[in-house]
């Protein structure tokens, strides 16, 4: 695969020696996700069992509410880093770039897709139907059980703060996302991250209806209702082909001008 | 660069270089498309269809044989509507089935079996996967959504607990238990009593893999083939729904905070 395409050097113009797409670092993050999953599953393996079933024990607190205490403002500060270097590098004069920029940032956003669904796969695939396994087997006691501590408080954030980073690169670097708000982004990013929230209402439905874990209760239809929002995925690749059309024709008409 | 090639390029007025960018966009894009459709088919069948898939004793011929196929179809349809309208793809609902299958599969072996130590045996997943091949073949064929709910909804329903018939049946076999002939469902049945399954809504019979069979199969199949229909119809409008590509327009406020130039007239 052609990973790293590069621009055809203009001596003139130093923006147009850059590649137009760089994987290294989408690779390097995929990495760095990989390690905290495996890592985080290899935990679990240790410690799940052993340590987790009784939330008042000492060693659930050593265990397993150290890591809730640690992965929680470490994720989050981290998010809040991304967003706000992506926030004050903003392109403020974004009416002034040219095709070749603006093409370069849409292979950008969709290097920040490949990020955002890859956390989301973690979730909603793999971590997901594992919390099945620990319900299965042991009744809850609290909220904070082994697998949750993984599933909501570790991996649902990741992929909220990717998801947001993707919202936030777009309408800051891209012409067409910051005159106007897309419907099918917006949709994207903010229904899977309403999960977290919807948190609030499972938890409290297990606390005071039922403990028994019946993955297809009702209770539990928030989670699919909004991950359903994953949908519009689709709409949002489609916005970003089309203009993308467009500026292969106009990059290819100003180098027929040239030459 | 053959002669085709370059037909093609001249065709779609793009030079090389254009094309080749095209072309990474195309790689890209399938990654990212691949791990939407697994995670999004995946978190919308385990909390809606879940439980009956995580056992094989839950799989009965009243519920699981209804419900699997209505609660699958739904991701199918939309995906078919995604890759269809948008790209012209008849791929949307095998690329949901088989994805979808792969994650349960890595999921059963390294969750159920390696974390909680379930034997694989017990917890096999069940398969959509002929009923959605026959869906994307329906759709290229007709190039209709309708036709394909209406006839795609039918087989998807009533495909389903034929095709996973071939990994059921060994249970079947007859075993000795305490004297007795018994299937080595029975076995798991006197094993694992399920105390925990929904009795709430079972009023005839409790449904496990045990009374698997008999005409009953066909009555919960085709009530499936039924509601298919209708759940196809509504996901592949949200499907479409969804991937509407709109824009609000940003406030001038905003636009200026982003980089956006405004008109001074518009002021």
């Amino acid at each position: 695969m052609h990973a790293i395409l590069e621009s055809e050097p203009r001596a003139a113009d130093p923006q147009h020696t850059k590649k137009l797409i760089n994987l290294v670092p989408v690779a390097i993050s995929w990495g760095v996700l990989l390690a905290i999953y495996v890592g985080l599953r290899l935990y679990q393996q240790a410690f799940a069992f052993k340590y987790g079933l009784d939330s008042t024990s000492p060693e659930f607190a050593t265990y397993w509410l150290t890591l809730f205490k640690v992965e929680v403002p470490l994720i989050f500060g981290v998010g809040f880093a991304i967003w706000a270097y992506l926030w004050l590098t903003r392109d403020k004069n974004l009416d002034k770039i040219d095709a070749e920029t603006e093409l370069r940032r849409y292979f950008s956003l969709v290097a920040w897709f490949l990020l955002y669904t890859f956390s989301f796969l973690w979730i909603a695939s793999f971590f997901g139907e594992s919390d099945a396994t620990w319900h299965q087997t042991v009744i809850r006691d609290t909220a904070l059980t082994p697998s949750h501590i993984v599933v909501f408080y570790a991996c649902i954030p990741l992929y909220i703060i990717l998801g947001v980073s993707s919202l936030l690169y777009a309408t800051t670097r891209i012409p067409k996302f910051s005159k106007g708000y897309s419907v099918p982004l917006i949709m994207a990013v903010l229904g899977p991250g309403l999960i977290l929230p919807n948190l609030g209402y499972n938890e409290w439905g297990h606390a005071f209806w039922l403990t028994e874990e019946i993955f297809s209760h009702p209770l539990h239809w928030g989670f699919p209702v909004l991950g359903w929002t994953g949908f519009a995925l689709g709409g949002v690749l489609l916005q970003a082909t089309m203009r993308m059309a467009e500026l292969f024709k106009e990059i290819d008409g100003a180098n027929l001008a040239k030459a | 660069m053959t002669d085709n090639d370059q037909a093609i390029l001249a065709a779609a007025e793009m030079s090389p270089r254009i094309a080749r960018y095209s072309r990474t966009f195309d790689y890209l894009i399938v990654v990212i498309a691949a791990f939407l459709v697994w995670s999004v088919t995946h978190i919308h069948f385990l909390l809606f269809a879940g439980d009956w898939d995580f056992f094989i004793d839950w799989k009965d011929r009243q519920y699981w044989i209804l419900i699997t196929p209505i609660v699958s179809i739904m991701s199918a349809a939309a995906f078919q509507a995604i890759f269809w309208t948008l790209f012209r793809l008849p791929i949307g609902a095998t690329a949901s089935a088989l994805l979808f299958l792969i994650g349960v599969w890595i999921v059963r072996y390294h969750a159920w079996e390696g974390m909680a130590y379930f034997p694989l045996s017990l917890v096999v997943p069940a398969t959509g996967l002929v009923g959605a091949m026959a869906l994307d073949f329906i759709l290229v064929l007709s190039r209709s959504w309708v036709i394909t709910a209406v006839f795609g909804g039918v087989i998807y329903g009533l495909s389903f607990f034929p095709t996973n018939w071939i990994y059921l049946a060994p249970y079947f076999q007859p075993a000795e238990h305490m004297g007795e002939m018994a299937s080595v469902a029975d076995i798991i049945g006197y094993v694992f009593p399920r105390s925990g399954t929904p009795e709430y809504i079972r009023i005839i019979e409790r449904g496990t893999l045990r009374t698997f069979g008999d005409s009953a199969n066909w009555v919960s199949a085709f009530f499936s083939a039924f509601v298919c229909m209708f759940a196809y119809s509504v996901f592949w409008l949200m499907g479409v729904v969804a991937c509407t590509p709109k824009y609000i327009p940003v406030g001038y406020r905003f636009k200026e905070l982003y980089g956006a130039k405004i008109d001074a007239g518009a002021l």
